[in-house]
Formats: structure tokens, sequence, C-alpha cells
């Protein structure tokens, strides 16, 4: 939290995404239920995780705390001022503070420009210095994050894919940003790389005090850079709690599920017990009634099918369950 | 003798931008029964390997050499006609991606009928039964009705076990499976896995599970190869080479990745620098710029594979001098 105010960097409530659905499904009305109802909080220098599978409403959640999507509903505060329904124009010396990483370093560079070029884009954006000051700025970021500042002559093709997610970092970094939303950054890097892409973000972010929103699928990368992990699940939030407890005690089954599913590059180890979930998540159109997890869930009850659970606090962690893993208040 | 047997195999590919070598000279073994987890990094050669056991990268613009030994048989030097009758029979494939893999326009009980009609003559109605027959054995539910599911109408799972049933048709003695799970969500993957476990077990065959992940590797595969720049670097029991790895390139993907489990580290122990280009790679032994034990020698010699304990073998001479060290000593 934000000692001095005790006002969160960031702050969403009940936002909600949805999509009017595609092909036929569409004349009969139907709408994607992409993000229905997530609010979190990160403080000042937290980093957040989302962790979720395909589709479960990550990278919308992301786009709409960056005000890249319109929500259909719901609350976005910038240090407790509400941004939600801000213009573009109104919203561009914000943009300054909240920058985003996405997935692809291919895709998200264009192509036929110099990488020095990328990076300075956001200070021609926003006017912030004169040329050769942006000049130096690009310099400095490029070697922040582990470049040569030769390299900003050289086009994003010549590097590779490791590189090049550290061009998309210099970029989101270069404005001196307050928090950075991060979607996927690591993903589709192998891990060798990946290993020193994490550690770079985890430099930057304690030296400049980075809040950050780490999205990502990967259960074991979320958990090696998050301060407090939200769990997310067909468009809603099943669980919110701190790094150590959430591994050490699950409380909502879909949590207990996700971990115990992760496959263990180790051996010799104690077996884990498995959490046993059947199928596959249901679809967005039309999620189930109650409690989303309740068609996969070897705990449900009538109740769950009936009475949608309130993500409300359990032992310290947050969660939407109406018969939790961890009972205790 | 093994069931199958890799000699030296070297595959590159003429582009217009010149020659690109993929595999440059790999051994393998794999025995009746067993699954071997062959991993590596995007572009060391994986997914090639795979392809060319089953002949699928013959072509005019691509040079093969070396041998690949079905019982004895080398593939390399059967016609098309005579590879096409062990593809899909002896030796069965499942890819990574479902979706792109099954005909959008076709039900999947169709799809699997034209697989079992390739091979052999049965009627329409007697292939249909051992359609409905094989995806219930791959534990999809009401496969009576399913059979007449088009793709997309099933989920990434159950198109995954649809192609599962159909690289089974025919009872191989060899299923690779390619990245099987790596587009699927955890929760999937581990039933996938289970039931590849599973079926693997029933019909005694032997796997080879391609993938890059260590974490599927480790749980699923009795031995492990570990592929860099073409070759494979070290190879052995899953024990010895997750739970112990001898060789730098192993050891370094072990230690680089975060774990679900155990204390959290505050820092990775990364690889440094990136994996070479194939048409650039370094003399000498190609993982020689990233190692930290690498010596003069390393920039000269390409390393051979050499047994350092029964089944265990790696290609560093760095550390297999040392390992023999201690065991002559011990």
């Amino acid at each position: 939290m934000n000692a001095a105010a005790g006002v969160p960097l960031l702050r969403v409530e009940d936002l909600v995404k949805h999509y009017p659905a595609r092909g036929v499904q569409r004349q009969l009305g139907s709408v994607v239920h992409a993000v229905d109802g997530v609010s979190f909080e990160i403080a000042a220098g937290e980093t957040l995780g989302l962790v979720g599978e395909t589709g479960c409403g990550k990278s919308t959640v992301a786009r709409l705390v960056t005000r890249l999507l319109e929500p259909t509903s719901g609350r976005i505060e910038l240090e407790g001022i509400d941004i939600t329904h801000w213009s573009r124009r109104k919203l561009r010396p914000l943009r300054r503070d909240v920058q985003i990483v996405f997935q692809d370093p291919y895709s998200s560079l264009n192509p036929r420009r110099r990488v020095g070029s990328i990076v300075e884009a956001p200070l021609r954006a926003h006017r912030i210095g004169k040329r050769q000051e942006r000049r130096r700025r690009v310099q400095d970021v490029l070697r922040l994050v582990g470049l040569e500042p030769s390299h900003a002559d050289r086009y994003p093709h010549q590097f590779s894919g490791g590189q090049r997610q550290r061009v998309g970092l210099a970029r989101a970094l270069a404005t001196n940003p307050r928090l950075v939303v991060a979607d996927e950054p690591v993903s589709a890097l192998d891990v060798s790389i990946q290993a020193q892409v994490l550690n770079l973000i985890d430099d930057l972010r304690h030296e400049f005090g980075l809040a950050l929103l780490f999205i990502s699928h990967d259960v074991s990368v979320v958990r090696h850079v998050s301060d407090r992990i939200a769990v997310m699940y067909l468009g809603k939030l099943v669980e919110i709690a701190e790094t150590e407890r959430l591994f050490s005690a699950p409380a909502h089954p879909y949590t207990a599920a996700l971990l115990s599913a992760v496959p263990i590059a180790r051996v010799g180890g104690p077996k884990r017990p498995r959490v046993p979930v059947t199928g596959e998540p249901p679809s967005p159109l039309s999620p189930p009634s109650g409690c989303r997890f309740r068609t996969r869930c070897p705990f449900a009850q009538q109740i769950c099918a009936e009475t949608e659970p309130p993500l409300e606090p359990r032992g310290g962690s947050l969660v939407a369950c109406h018969f939790p893993l961890v009972n205790s208040p | 003798m093994a069931l199958l047997e890799i000699r030296d195999l070297r595959v590159s590919f003429r582009t217009r931008e010149g020659v690109i070598p993929a595999l440059n000279g790999m051994t393998l073994s794999l025995d009746r029964g067993v699954t071997l987890g062959l991993v590596g990094e995007s572009g060391s050669g994986k997914t090639v390997t795979a392809l060319t056991v089953l002949g699928l990268t013959r072509s005019p613009t691509t040079e093969i050499a070396g041998e690949i030994l079905l019982d004895g048989v080398d593939l390399l030097r059967l016609s098309d006609a005579d590879l096409r009758g062990v593809r899909g029979r002896r030796i069965a494939m499942v890819f990574q991606d479902p979706l792109s893999s099954l005909h959008p326009m076709r039900r999947v009980g169709w799809q699997i009928v034209e697989a079992i009609q390739a091979h052999e003559r049965v009627g329409n109605r007697a292939a249909r039964r051992r359609a409905v027959e094989l995806l219930r054995s791959v534990g999809i539910p009401g496969p009576e009705e399913r059979v007449d599911a088009y793709p997309h109408e099933l989920s990434g799972g159950m198109r995954q076990r649809v192609m599962i049933a159909m690289a089974l048709a025919f009872d191989p003695d060899l299923l690779i499976a390619d990245e099987p799970t790596s587009a699927l969500d955890v929760t999937v993957q581990s039933q996938i896995l289970e039931l590849l476990a599973q079926l693997q077990e029933e019909h005694g065959m032997a796997l080879l599970l391609v993938s890059h992940d260590l974490g599927v590797i480790a749980e699923q595969a009795d031995e492990v190869a570990v592929m860099y720049a073409g070759r494979i670097v070290e190879h052995g029991p899953g024990v010895r080479c997750i739970g112990s790895p001898l060789h730098p390139y192993t050891r370094g993907l072990l230690e680089s990745i975060p774990h679900v489990d155990g204390p959290r580290s505050e820092r990775l122990t990364p690889i440094p620098g990136a994996p070479p280009s194939p048409v650039a790679l370094p003399a000498g032994c190609a993982f020689h710029p990233r190692c930290v034990l690498a010596r003069a020698s390393c920039r000269i010699e390409v390393p051979e594979l050499t047994a350092v304990e029964p089944g265990h073998r790696i290609a560093c001479p760095v550390v297999a001098a040392d390992v023999s060290l201690v065991t002559s000593a011990s």
C-alpha cells in the first residue's frame, strides 16, 4: 500500500467486458463473457501476478486496465482517480505512467523502424525532452535492459527473441512509468532465455520501485516474480493471496488443481497429491450458473449451481468458494 | 536389439538463402516399451528428428544422410511405397496442434476410417465400428455420437484424443508424440499425459515424447535425451539426466527454470548468450560459447557421445574426464 495516502496505485472494481459473439451466435444475441466482475488492487512497487488458462480473460484485463479496451462496466482508478471514462486526450499524460509489454516479441515491434526509434516513440509521443535528450534516454534504457547503445541503429529482425523482448521492455521503461502491465512477457522465449528476461524484470522492478501486473499462464513463472497472485477462471477471480500462502495452502479447488497439474522437472521428490479435475473449461459464451468452476470441481454441491460465491476473506486470502480448502477466518 | 536406432543422422534443407543444417550427426536408440523424452529448445532439431523418422522430410531439397534402423531395417533406404507401409502401422505420430492436423470439413469418424482403410481392406461398417472403439479407448465420452462430430465441435483436449485414437489404429510399435500437450492448458495436459502413459502400458509400445518442457519430460519419460544444435548432448535414464545431470547444457537448462514447489529462489541462473544460428554453428562443441567449463580444446573438436556410466552418455569430454577420475578413484 502507498503508506503516505493509503491509496493503491491501481484499483479495479467489478470490471466487466462482454464482446458480441461471432458468426451465427451473434445473431442469437450471445455475448462472450470475457471478464465478468473482476476486482483487485496493486500497491506502488508491488507485483501482482495474474494467472489462468487460455481464454480465462487475463489478456482482456491487461487491455482494460491500460485503457486499450473500453470496459462494459466497472471502475478503474489510478491513485484514487477514476479514469474509467476518460477520453483518449485526457488519458494521454497518464500513459507515461502506465506502460504495457506484450507477449510476442516478433509482432509487437515495427519491423521497418530502427530499435532506437521504437524505444524513442513514447518519448516523442509525450513530447519529453529535446531530441538530444531523448537520444540519450534511449541509450540509457537500452543499456538498462542489457543491450548495447549501438543497437539503436539496428532493426528488430537483427535480434533474437530474447533481445527483442528486451527492446519491448526498454520501450515500456523509456517514460519512467510507475506501473507496467506485462502480458505473457516470457512465454514466447526458450527457458534459457526466459531466465535472463525474468532476472532483468526483477532487477528493474527493484531498481525503479515499479509496480507490475504480471500476466501468465505459467504458474511457476508467476510464482517466481509475484508478491501476490490472483487466479482467474472463466472471466472471474477465484482467489487472491500472498504468493507463499497461495502455494503452501491453496484455498480454491481450482487453484489447487492448477498447482498440482504443473509437471515438475525434478526426480525423487515426494509424490504430490493430484487434485482430480475432469474435462475442460466451458465456453465463455454461456458460463455455468453459480460458481463457474462447479462443472469440473470434485467438491461441488447443489448450492454451487445456485449461488455464485463472492470473493471473501478466508485464512488471509480472498477466495470465491462455498467449500474452500482452507476455512479458518 | 533396439527397436529404433538412429545413427549419425544428418539432415539439411536447401533454401534460397543457402543450405540450412538441422541435424548434425544425431545418434539415439530406443528400446521396446520405453518412453524416451527428447528435450531441447526451439530449433534444436527435435521436430526434424521426429519427422525424418517418419520419412516426412523427404524432398528434392532435403539432404539426408546416416541411418534410421527400425528392427534393423534402414528406413532411409526404403522406397516411398514401402515406407508408407511402416508409417501409420508400425510407427505412428501425434502432432502438437490437433486443430491443424484434422480436416476441418470432415467428421472425425470419417477421418479415422480413412486412416484405417489406407492400410487395410475393411468395409465401411467395420471400420466405423473400429473408429468408435478407438474413440472409447482414448476416453472420449459418448463415442457413438462423437464419431460424427466435426473437429470444431470438440475441445482442444478431445481433439488431441482423436489424434491419439487415430495413431493407435494399428497398434504401432513406436508412437512419436511431438509436443502433444503444448497447445493445451495444464489441467488438460495432465489428463492427456496420463492417457498416453496408460495407453503405452496397455499396448506395450515405445513412446518418443518430444517436448521443450522439462517438467513433462521428468514426469513421463523413462529415458531422457537432450538435444542442442542438431545433436544429442546427453542421453540416459530419467533419474540421472534430470536428477543429477552431467552435461553443462542440461545442467544449465534445469537451473534456469523456476519451480512450482520447494523454496522460492531469489534469482534464476540463466544460460548466458543465446542458441546459435544453424547456419553459423560455432566450431567444435556448439555449446562452447555459452559453457562455463569450456576449454581451448572445446573450440576445435566436436565431442562424441561417450558413456560415463552404464546407459548414461554425454557429449562433453571435460565432464566425462572428471567423472572417470572420480569413479576410478573410488
